[in-house]
């Protein structure tokens, strides 16, 4: 049989590697209420408003972390910023305000999988007006291919479900449907992933599939998105 | 030569029959996938049962599962569908307020509809091996050695 953590895991960290979309390494200022550039288009790169950012490589602390975009242009990127904190159950969020700092090479801001992540059988507690994703990994099938049954070919299939929380009226489609799609792609049919030993495989008789936009009452929106895998491990029984 | 286009007419009734059947068959494992679940797809079915500790405590539900209904399987056309405001988060797993989705019995689960998609050929091809175990044996083929 597989290992269900390895496989887990192995479809949690393919998501980590989401970048929706960034600036690279850029020259980048920031102002009082997010960030600027003289070159360069934050539209041309695919920032959208809702997105969840991450900035980076400025020398001010305060301008380096997680911010939710608020308006986009070419040149202008205002972004609200965030920090999250849970103490002993008790969550808080602090909305700090970006610092001017003069435009400098060597800085980043990219939209990724929103830092707020609702993983399995961990507490989470969403942040209003902040976006979250939600994981489920949902195994489903097992059945032996091949005989003899001690060393047959054993074939597992099952699902990974993430759930993406945009903050509803914020920006129209465009953030979660640019977000999903990327999310998407990196589950593309086919796409190969090392579980311990076993290799997990996103299927494609039955592919990855995102879903409509489900408005809810709590200030989300919420797009699924669906991943149909397949592994197959030698069957071992134990004496 | 009669008695052989009559053997084939035959063969072709009963193909056509066991065809319709195998569609309505399928049909049906697909919304008892769905509803009752099935270990062919995975798919847990619709939550149903006696509610967790302290949640609407001596009550048992079954609004859900009762919700799910199958139309125009006459027609060629079926249409499995629901009523309740409830299956699309069911399904998903989405709270309808703030916090983790919570499900209030050990019977049934989430993504049932997603499963049964992804086990949709499964039910197709085990419907089919029915069938043509069923077609083998009526048309008297079953067994045979060749020669």
């Amino acid at each position: 049989m597989i290992d269900s953590l390895a496989a887990h895991l192995a479809m949690r960290n393919r998501a980590l590697s989401l970048v929706v979309s960034t600036t690279g390494s850029a020259s980048l200022a920031a102002t009082t209420t997010g960030f600027t550039r003289g070159t360069g288009s934050f539209l041309t790169d695919g920032f959208s408003v809702g997105m969840d950012v991450a900035t980076s490589g400025f020398t001010n602390a305060a301008n380096n972390g997680n911010g939710v975009v608020t308006a986009v242009t070419a040149g202008t990127l205002t972004v609200s910023m965030y920090v999250v904190t849970v103490t002993n159950g008790a969550q808080s969020v602090a909305r700090p305000a970006t610092v001017v700092e003069a435009e400098a090479a060597g800085r980043t801001i990219a939209a990724r999988l929103p830092s707020l992540r609702a993983w399995e059988n961990l507490t989470f507690i969403p942040a209003s007006t902040i976006p979250y994703v939600e994981e489920e990994f949902v195994p489903a099938t097992n059945r032996a291919l091949s005989f003899p049954i001690t060393t047959g070919t054993l074939e597992e299939t099952g699902l990974y479900v993430l759930k993406w929380y945009g903050v509803s009226g914020l920006g129209g489609v465009g953030a979660i449907r640019k977000s999903v799609d990327a999310l998407k792609a990196l589950f593309a049919p086919g796409t190969s992933l090392t579980a311990g030993s076993n290799t997990l495989r996103v299927r494609s008789d039955t592919s990855v599939y995102g879903g409509q936009l489900i408005p809810m009452d709590n200030g989300w929106t919420c797009c699924v998105l669906t991943i149909p895998w397949r592994a197959w491990s030698q069957n071992v029984i134990a004496a | 030569m009669g008695a052989f286009a009559d053997q084939v007419r035959q063969f072709t009734a009963k193909a056509e029959q066991l065809s319709n059947d195998v569609y309505a068959n399928v049909v049906s494992a697909t919304f008892n996938s769905i509803v009752n679940g099935s270990p062919i797809t995975g798919a847990p079915g619709q939550p149903v049962g006696q509610y967790g500790p302290g949640y609407h405590p001596g009550e048992v539900g079954g609004e859900l599962k009762a919700s799910w209904q199958v139309s125009g399987i006459e027609t060629g056309d079926a249409l499995i569908s629901t009523n309740s405001n409830h299956a699309v988060q069911n399904e998903y797993g989405i709270s309808a307020t703030d916090g983790p989705y919570v499900q209030h019995t050990t019977v049934g689960g989430r993504h049932s509809v997603a499963l049964t998609i992804a086990g949709f050929q499964d039910l197709v091809n085990t419907e089919a091996a029915k069938a043509q175990g069923f077609m083998n044996s009526a048309s008297g083929f079953a067994g045979e050695t060749g020669g």
